[in-house]
This record gives structure tokens, sequence and C-alpha cells, in this order.
């Protein structure tokens, strides 16, 4: 066939331009991103270096780094946990076979294609205390909602519940999971007398591990990100109860111009994604079950 | 999806008492995914009818479920407002480059990792995928402070130029469909005499229309939504996309809901639309790039 | 006055059309200079009669200045077509007040540009209309990128940051050299003292933003409330308002008077006398004895009328100025007995009241041993670091702040700061409020002066706010949040 030179050349021609890419926005923005985190840089004037100044204000000096860390802990955790629990519901709901399939699907995945700028809009007047029908139908149901937004308690709660509402691409994601579950496996454990909590326990879940890994891992990297919902609805409020780790990085660069410390603040992020992930890679050995095992 | 309905055949005759049992469950499934899907739906619901009511009626204490006179003038009158076809042609013009950036380059790239043999490939795809964990926090300063040096704020280049170079969740999933149209086509070609590129085009790229289709799908709906993107780089009022331009709408007129609603309803309308056109191949993009990795 | 001055020096190299412009500006600034008309002789005469039109007009705006904008406008353009046959050069300049969503003060703003254009001979202003929260970080984008506008509209409490971060040009040799014409003294103290950074002037003071307590007297009358002709501490305001929340049967919330009415924390901070907490020299200190007693105020008003239904009203109108546009404010169904407005709210007021019975105060003190009442957020314009036309952006600077367009200007707007257009018959009849304003407000502003991290402290200061309405932090340990803030911000800084 071809000579290892062509292939070569092809391979260059071929995946040349994501090496530039990968050079000029991935690499270099990698690398410029720590120098920035030494500097003391408001982009008027020079960076100048100050060492590890930064890494130390930031452990030390920013009263809200840690609250930052702590509201985006809650809220990656939250949401992970119960975002999975709900999704695998929902998806194990929408994998039988029955009426309306179709249109159950599409309820739930509509809200995916709902823009953020927008869904931040629709939830702030869902949420409103008194002209939300949220809280409207809690009253009818004799509960009183609480202020949503308005509260330290439940602002973190709220986005999370309006994170759950817009991961449609989840639930598609395990319900083709569940389907790719053998048919056999059911019919035997179902032969063998196994009720349908012991076949989703014994049968389903195990198998579906590999899949809640990749929602788990996709979850912590995006929900360690989020900064648009929190910016556009309560821009950290109120007393910093929705302040994360993603907000407090744009206010750093954009509003109080110390772009040197956000890029440090940056570059933290950056190894809290990694440890996660690798943390969570580590632990699949436990828990994920791969079928070529 | 999956050929399971060869199973199915063996389906025994049922007792009255399993029969109740099914229908039962049947009732309840459906009574979980009526009652999650009402849920789901509250928030877009509220949102097309609050786009309905009259400003007097939005604040109403408590709410009206429906409007009582359906005002459709909120829509045009949104437009007086705001200079939205302004919007809509800046966020048009955004996803119709990033489409065609995206659409280039991937289907190149991805098929350099697929389809092309040479040293270190899979290393090297794994460092693709790993750029996916770097936060967007880490590039966002440096790109700032070059596309500001090069004078490229306030104009959409940020934004669509890097869409040329390839994206590592497009070059995953492309990957993923090339993978399933089988080498000995591309082998007979070679024998043939053809290169490459010619392979590339007109016996392989025919091949990958539903590829195709679901990137387009997913490039439209992510630069259509992208709010961090243009909240940094663009900072003119004629140069907003919708996105921005909604979120600025609503911190000059926070309390005009009826209009900001009509705006989100228009905002969002779109994609919707296109979802439905589009369901089959978003849906199957979703599960290659959730499942099968 | 200043113009007769600036142009003075260009007569000689413009020529003859230059003359021209000479008589525009002179005359169009109002002040009536007649110096400069000796060389009018060699301007056509055609040309003469239009700028007589224009002064005819000046005249007239004296009785009514917004009714006869338009006419100016009109004759202004004619003018203008033969001024644009100058050698002039270009003043960008960046402010917000588009006139399409700007209504009055849009069109006033255009009027009085083009009345510049058509009286200078050496500059000729370009207005860039900005969306107001894009300003800031566009101009120091644009100046770190060289190539930022020769004057933008701004304010006191941003000043600090840009001029810390070197993105403002120093005044003071203009304000020197034309010390003639242009003179702090004919401002008042608070904003000329609001422009200063570091002992160094760094805007041009325009107007204040202030703020003042509205008490909806029909209202009262009709829940059957007695309201005091002048609040003279905050506890009598704060018992009218109890009174009022209760007669309306505690259904409605907004009823009454209420501490989380101003979006900007500092507002009440200056009420309180706040300017101690930093000394100019790079030491904060949060933790005062005015700020206390402001928070044990907040936590004393929190703890009676339910601290976390104002975080509540706040989280949903934060932005929109508390529900200025809603039935909930006090524009629509004026349910709102008393509140703080700021003065860009005044016009709003009158026009969709106008018939209601307002009362209008300075917002009294509570246990201070000072008497303060507005953080006064200056507006300002600032001519950035690195323009290319700076002494264009001085020349309208300094034109727009002359006490004719000052008081055509801010009619529709906010306060002037200079005393002389503050304390005209016109101006005394055009906004109700004026009197406090002059009186009550201006002799006695915040005298906190601007710095880098004044932005940190601001967003601090909000956040123990709400943390003491939610009962989260002690008034102690809430204060030394902030201090903690804003003092590690400013060390970081000048790092």
């Amino acid at each position: 066939m071809n000579t290892n030179r062509s292939n070569l050349m092809w391979a260059g021609i071929f995946v040349g331009p994501w090496v530039l890419g990968f050079l000029l926005f991935t690499a270099y923005p990698f690398f410029a991103s720590l120098w920035y985190s030494f500097t003391n840089y408001n982009i008027v004037r020079d960076a100048e270096f100050i060492g590890l100044y930064n890494y130390e204000f930031m452990f030390f000096k920013d009263i809200v780094f840690w609250v930052s860390i702590g509201n985006t802990f809650y809220f990656a955790i939250t949401l992970v946990i119960f975002g999975t629990i709900v999704d695998i519901f929902l998806a194990a709901l929408l994998n039988r076979k029955i009426v309306a399939r179709a249109t159950y699907r599409l309820i739930y995945f509509i809200p995916v294609l709902v823009p953020t700028v927008a869904s931040s809009l629709i939830w702030i007047w869902v949420l409103n205390p008194q002209r939300g029908i949220v809280n409207y139908l809690l009253e009818a149901m004799g509960l009183v909602g609480p202020n949503w937004l308005g509260s330290t308690t439940w602002v973190k709660p709220a986005l999370v519940i309006m994170a759950i509402w817009g991961s449609g691409r989840a639930i598609i994601i395990f319900l083709a999971g569940l389907q790719e579950i053998p048919r056999h496996l059911y019919e035997a454990a179902r032969i063998d007398g196994a009720g349908p909590i012991t076949v989703f326990r014994h049968i389903t879940l195990p198998l579906l591990t590999p899949v809640i890994l990749f929602n788990v891992v996709v979850g912590l990297i995006f929900s360690f990100q989020a900064f648009a919902e929190s910016y556009i609805m309560t821009q950290g409020g109120p007393a910093n109860a929705s302040l994360f780790y993603g907000l407090n990085l744009y206010f750093h660069a954009f509003e109080n111009l110390r772009m040197g410390y956000a890029s440090a603040l940056a570059w933290l992020l950056f190894m809290i994604i990694m440890f996660f992930t690798l943390v969570v890679f580590r632990g699949t050995r436990r828990w994920v079950y791969y079928e070529n095992e | 999806m999956n050929s399971t309905s060869t199973v199915v055949v063996t389906r025994r005759s049922k007792s009255l008492a399993d029969r109740g049992r099914e229908l039962l469950g049947r009732f309840g499934v459906h009574l979980f995914l009526a009652g999650f899907g009402i849920i789901f739906a509250l928030p877009l619901y509220w949102l097309f009818m609050s786009s309905l009511k009259e400003q007097s009626e939005i604040f109403k204490v408590p709410p009206d479920l429906w409007p009582v006179n359906p005002r459709w003038m909120n829509f045009p009158d949104v437009l007086e407002v705001i200079p939205f076809w302004t919007y809509l042609g800046n966020s048009f013009a955004l996803v119709v480059w990033s489409t065609i950036g995206a659409l280039i380059s991937n289907t190149f790239i991805a098929y350099g990792f697929a389809r092309l043999n040479w040293p270190y490939r899979d290393q090297v795809f794994i460092l693709v995928l790993a750029t996916m964990m770097l936060p967007f926090q880490v590039r966002m300063i440096p790109m700032y402070i070059a596309f500001h040096q090069i004078g490229w704020l306030n104009t959409l280049l940020p934004l669509i130029v890097p869409s040329f170079f390839g994206n590592a969740f497009y070059i995953f999933l492309l990957r993923q469909f090339y993978r399933t149209i089988p080498m000995d086509l591309s082998d007979a070609a070679r024998v043939d005499g053809a290169n490459e590129l010619q392979i590339f085009w007109s016996v392989v790229l025919p091949l990958m229309k539903p590829a195709i289709t679901t990137l387009v799908l997913f490039e439209v709906i992510f630069t259509w939504n992208d709010f961090i993107g243009p909240l940094i780089y663009l900072r003119d009022n004629d140069r907003y996309t919708l996105s921005i331009g909604l979120r600025t709408f609503f911190t000059l007129y926070g309390a005009r809901w009826d209009l900001l609603m009509a705006c989100s309803t228009m905002f969002t309308l779109p994609m919707v639309i296109m979802f439905f056109f589009g369901q089959r191949r978003f849906i199957e993009g979703i599960t290659l790039t959730g499942i099968k990795g | 006055m200043k113009l007769g001055n600036v142009s003075r020096r260009k007569v000689v190299k413009g020529g003859l059309l230059g003359t021209f412009g000479v008589v525009g500006a002179a005359s169009l600034a109002g002040c009536g200079e007649t110096k400069t008309v000796e060389k009018i002789v060699e301007v056509p005469v055609e040309k003469i009669v239009e700028v007589e039109k224009i002064v005819e007009v000046e005249k007239q705006l004296g009785v009514n200045a917004a009714r006869t904008d338009a006419i100016v406008v009109e004759k202004v353009k004619k003018v203008e077509v033969a001024a644009s046959q100058l050698n002039r050069q270009t003043v960008e300049l960046w402010s917000g007040f588009d006139p399409k969503t700007h209504g009055k003060v849009g069109g006033v703003y255009g009027s009085i540009i083009d009345i510049f254009n058509a009286g200078n001979p050496s500059h000729e202003v370009k207005h860039v209309i900005q969306p107001w929260g894009q300003i800031n970080p566009k101009l120091l984008t644009s100046v770190a990128a060289g190539n930022p506008p020769d004057a933008v509209r701004n304010w006191y409490h941003a000043l600090g940051g840009h001029a810390e971060a070197g993105a403002t040009t120093a005044i003071d040799k203009w304000v020197k050299r034309d010390a003639k014409t242009w003179k702090p003294e004919d401002f008042l103290a608070g904003p000329v003292a609001q422009t200063i950074f570091q002992g160094k002037r760094h805007a041009v003071p325009l107007s204040g933003i202030v703020a003042l307590l509205y008490t909806n007297l029909d209202l009262a009358k009709e829940m059957g409330v007695t309201v005091p002709a002048n609040f003279k501490t905050l506890a009598e305001a704060e018992a009218v308002g109890a009174k009022l929340y209760k007669k309306s049967g505690s259904k409605i919330k907004t009823l009454g008077f209420s501490p989380s009415m101003f979006s900007a924390p500092t507002t009440w901070a200056a009420v309180w006398g706040g300017e101690d907490v930093y000394d100019g020299k790079g030491k904060f200190n949060a933790s005062t004895d005015d700020m206390k007693t402001l928070m044990n105020w907040h936590k004393g008003y929190a703890d009676t009328h339910k601290g976390s239904e104002l975080v509540a009203w706040k989280s949903t109108y934060g932005t929109g100025g508390f529900g200025r546009f809603t039935s909930d404010g006090p524009l629509y169904t004026n349910l709102v007995g008393m509140a703080g407005l700021s003065s860009w709210w005044f016009s709003d007021i009158d026009k969709q009241a106008p018939k209601q019975n307002k009362q209008w105060q300075a917002i009294p003190t509570s246990g201070s041993k000072k008497y303060r009442t507005s953080d006064l957020n200056t507006n300002v314009y600032i001519i950035p670091n690195g323009a290319k036309n700076a002494e264009g952006g001085w020349a309208w600077s300094s034109f727009l702040t002359s006490p004719k367009q000052m008081e055509r200007k801010t009619v529709a707007d906010s306060v002037p700061a200079i005393r002389k257009s503050l304390d005209t018959p016109f101006y005394h009849k055009a906004s109700p409020y004026n009197g406090v304003a002059l009186t009550d407000i201006f002799p006695n502003t915040w005298k906190l002066p601007p710095f880098g991290s004044y932005g940190v402290f601001r967003k601090a200061l909000g956040t123990a706010q709400d943390q003491i309405y939610l009962g989260e932090k002690t008034v102690d340990a809430a204060l030394a949040d902030i201090t903690k803030a804003t003092q590690s911000d400013i060390d970081a800084k000048a790092k």
C-alpha cells in the first residue's frame, strides 16, 4: 500500500489545521495564562512579574475565594447526584414501550434548545416569589414557596433545578444506554422471577455504569465552569450565595481588571477539573462494568 | 435502534393477574412521565403565556394562569424597543460562518484521525480529547488579550475564526461516524489510484451526510446560544448577537417582563423549529458521542 | 468665554471661515463676549444672519430651553454645512445618550453637540453612542489598544479605577491654561472633590446623581397617616412608613419605607458619613463608628420589617431600579408611600404622577455626628489616556459644562454641578427638587475620594448589607469583611 512517507504527508494535510489551531487557540493561551498568573496585569499597563503572589492572595487574602469554592462544589455535587438520579429515572420510564413515547421525549428534550439567556430570564420570572407560577402552584397545594433567588438557602437549589430542567441531553444518552442493554438479560431475569426493582439494581444499573461515568465526568466539567446563569440571574447574590468560581473569575478579569489574578484562578480551576476527572476515572475500577473485561 | 424485536417472539400467554399488573405498571409509567412532563413544560408554558400578557396583567398578584386578553402586539413591540433585526443579523452571520468553519475543518481533521494510519495517531487523538477538559476560563484571558492586540475585539472574528481549526468534540463525533464506513471502500479506491483527497471527497464524504447534518445542528445551536463569547468580545450595540442583546434588554428594562418574554420566545423558537426538522440526527449525534465513547 | 479663548488662537490660522467659527462659538456659548467680534467683517453677511438667529434662539432658551431646542437644531444644521468646510479635527465622544431611547435628554444632548459643531472652528464632535453598561469595559480596552476616544461620559464610582489603571488624562494643564474661562470655583465643592484622584484632576464634573427621600402625600392622606413637613430623623420616617404598611393590611409589601431602595449601597454609607473609611493614601478601614451605626440601623430595620423580604425584592428588581417601571414602583400605581429616589427618577415620577402631591427632602441622618446626605455619584467627562485629540476632548467637556449648556441639558436629567446654573429662576421652576439639592445636598456631599478599589468596596458593601438583612453575619464581622476585601485589593494592585 502507501509508503510511510506519503502516509505522513496526508496526515499532515488532514490533521495540520488542527495542529495549527491547537498551537494558536489552546497551547498558546494555556501557557500564556500560566505566565499571566505570575503577574500583576490590568491590560492598560504592562504586566509585572510578582511571583506567586496571586496564588498567595487566592488562598489567604481573597475572602470570597473560599465562598466561591464552597458554592461551586455544592452546585456541582448536588447537580451531578440529583441530575443523574432524575435523568436515569426518566430515561428508564422513556425506555418502556408505551403510547406517546415520542411526545414525552420531546417535552424532556426541548429545554435543551432554549438559549441560556432566554432560560435564565424564564427562570427568574417563573421563580418570582409573588408572581411566578412556581410559588403560585405551591400555594395552591398549601405550601409557602421560598424567595428562591432572593434567599441564600434556596438560590443554589433553584439553579440546580434549572440545570436539571435543561439536562435532556443526558436523558437521551441514558436512554440510548438503556437500549444497548441486551433484551435477553431481562427476559432471563424475568424467567428467574426477579421483580422490576431487582432487575434494575442487578442488570440495568451495572450495565449502565459506563454511561453514568460519562455523564458524571461531563456534568462535573460543566458545573465547575458554571457562569452564565448566575451572571445573568443573580450576579452572585444574595450575600454571595450564588457566587460561583467562574463568576468570581469573571469579575476579577473584566470588572476589577486584575487579569493576572484571574489567570491564576483559571489555572487553579483547570487543576481542580483535572483532579476530579482523574478521581472519577480511578474510582471507576470499582463501580464501572465493562463488557469486555 | 437495535434489533431486539426478534427476541420478543418468546412472549408467553399471560395470566389475568399478570395482565392487570402490567396495565397498572403502564399506568404508573404514564403517571410519572406526565407528572414530570408537566414540571418540565411549565417554564416554557409560562414563557409563552407571559409573552402574551399585557403590561398591567403581568404584575398581578396572584398571577393569571393565562392571559385574559392575549396581546400579540408584544411581539412587534419588541422590534420597536430593541434593534432586534440587527441582533438577528449578527447572530445569523455568526451561525453561518461558524458552521461553515466547523464543517470544513472538522470533516477534514477527523478524517485524518479515523481513516489514515500514522505514527502516534492515537496518542495525538488523546491530546485532542484532553483539550475538552481545559476550561474555557483558561483560554479566555490570553485570547482576549491576543484578539485585542490584533484589533479583533468588537468583531465576530474571535468567535468565527477558531471554528476553522477544528473542535475536539466534533472531531470525536465525526471520527465515530467515519469508523463505521468500511475501510475496503477506501482501499479499493486506492488500488484504483485515487489519492487521499479524492477518496475523502468522492468516496467517504458522500456517505457522511447524516454525520454532517448532526454537526450542523450542533454547531448552529451552540453558536446561536453562545453567551460568554459574545459577552467578552463584542462591545457595540450594533454588533451584538441576540443573546447579548437580550441580556442588555434585560438590564435596561428589567421590569418589562411582557416584552422580555416575547423576545425570549422569538429567540428560542428558531431552535425548536430546527430541532423538529433534524430531530433524528440530533439524537443520533448525542447518542454516538455519549455511548460509544 | 472659554471657547472665545480657545478659538482665538486658531483664528490666526483659520482665516475667513475660521473667523466665522469664532462668532458662533462665542455667542453660542451664551456668554455674549464681544472681544472677538472685531473680525467679523470678513464673514459673508448671510452667515452672520444665520448666527444671529441662533443667538436669538439662545436668548429664548433662557425662558424655556426644552421647547426651543428643535428650532435650534434646525438653525444649527444650516450653519453646520458652512462649518463643515473648515479643516477641523474630529472629537470622538462616547456616551449612552441614544436619542431613540433617552427621550428628551437624548434630543437635547444631540442639539448641544450640533451647537458645538456649528460654532467650534477647530473641533468637530463625532458622537458614538454606546450602551451605558459597555462604556467602561470598552474604554479600558481601547486605551490599551492605543485607539481611545477623545471624551467619555463617565461616573465618579468608576473614576478611581480608571485613573489608577492609567486610563485617564490629568486635566490640570488645561484648567491652568484656561483659568479665565473655566473655573473650578464655579462648580459646587462636592462634585469637584469627586474628580480629584491622588491630588490631580482626572475629570470634568458635570452633574450629580443625588438621592432624595420622596413621600407620596396623597397616599398618606388617604391612609390617614400624617406626615411631618420634613423628617428630622430617619426614625421618624420609619415610623410613618410602618404606619402606612400597617394601614394597608400588610398586604402590599411595598407600601411604606424601605432602606434597600437604593441600588447603590454607598448611598446609605454616605448618609452616615462613611467617607472616613479611606484615608486617600492606601489605608482602608470600614469599621468606623459611623459605619457601625449605619449597619446597626440596617440590622434594626431588617429585624422589624423582615430583611428577607427586602432581599427578595432586590433579587427581582435590583437592576431595574427597584421596580421603577413596574406597578410595584412608585410610578405606575403610586403604591410606595415613601422611597429613596435618585435624581434621574425625578423626571419620570413627575411625568407618571403629575398631579400627585409629593414631598422631596434630603435624607435625614440618624445618630451621626456629621451631616451628610448623599454619595452624589457625580457624572463626569474624562479624556482617555492616549486620546488622539485630547485638546478636542477638553474643548467639548468644558463646553458642555459651561453654565449655558448645563442649564439646557440637565433640565430633564440630573442636577447640574454648577452653582450658577442651579440657582436660576428657570431651573428652580423646571425642577421642584432643585431647592433641596442646592441647600441640603451639594454642600454636604460625600468626601470619599475616588480610589482604585472603589468598585470592590462597593460590591463588598452590598454583600455586607445583604448579609445583615438576612441575619447571616454580625455587624462587626460584616464590616471586617469589607475592610479585608477592599484593603487586600488595594495592596494587590499596588504590588
